[in-house]
């Protein structure tokens, strides 16, 4: 079925129809009108098994590829909204990302526009702060060891 | 003529088979959110300054704010984007 994707809708559904009628009718006349026709036909007699085996290979073709086109022409509509709705989802999550870019970058500016504004008091008051306490090896030890997350020294 | 109708019965069934031929693209992650955390910074072992030490501590919080900053904005991507995606069935 694969092959009908490469043929153009109209021709494909006109060749079909074609197909199933011309295989009905002589499939019909083959089997129901043959004594007639070879009344007038007398020189197909010898060839009415071929006739019949071919007008029903013609109709059984026409049913199977009237199957698939209909069949094919459904599933073409399905693939046809599914990508409609596939192209819809990736514009919305293209305009999800960049909310998400926009908050993120607003967030982080504000967070190290407050850091540099502490960092800068400390700056300002480091003698008064440095004045009145003096930080030992240990007291560096730990807050290292919580910044790592592991024990450098368990004494 | 029974073979012929039952290869003709094969071929017929063969005509269900159907490739659907749709490519979905996983949405790509703002490059905002593909930065790691990062190490905590250290206190200079030799120093005996607290505001030294406390600028330290200060960075490190910041560090912890952005990426909580990040982490949250991971989780509402995520979110964001599997309400999209269960919205195309």
């Amino acid at each position: 079925m694969w092959i009908l994707q490469f043929i153009p809708d109209s021709y494909l559904e006109y060749i079909v129809n074609a197909t199933l009628i011309i295989g009905a009718i002589s499939t019909f006349l083959s089997f129901f009108v043959i004594n007639r026709i070879l009344r007038w036909f007398p020189g197909m007699a010898p060839y009415y098994t071929t006739l019949q085996i071919v007008s029903v290979a013609v109709l059984l073709s026409g049913v199977y590829f009237k199957g698939g086109y209909s069949t094919e022409q459904v599933w073409r509509e399905r693939v046809a909204n599914l990508e409609a709705k596939v192209a819809e989802a990736e514009v919305r999550a293209d305009e999800a990302n960049s909310k998400i870019k926009t908050v993120v970058k607003n967030k982080l500016k504000i967070i190290r526009d407050v850091q540099y504004l502490v960092e800068d008091r400390i700056v300002e008051r480091a003698v008064k702060i440095d004045a009145d306490c003096r930080i030992t090896p240990d007291t560096i030890g730990i807050l290292n060891d919580a910044a790592r997350n592991s024990i450098k020294d368990k004494k | 003529m029974k073979c012929i109708t039952i290869l003709f019965l094969l071929v017929a069934l063969a005509g269900c088979e159907t490739v659907v031929p749709v490519q979905r693209n996983f949405p790509k992650i703002p490059e905002e959110l593909s930065v790691n955390c990062g190490d905590l910074n250290e206190v200079p072992e030799d120093t005996t300054k607290l505001s030294d030490t406390l600028k330290v501590i200060v960075g490190n919080y910041g560090k912890y704010h952005e990426c909580r900053v990040r982490m949250d904005a991971w989780i509402k991507w995520y979110k964001d984007q599997r309400i999209i995606f269960e919205s195309i069935k």
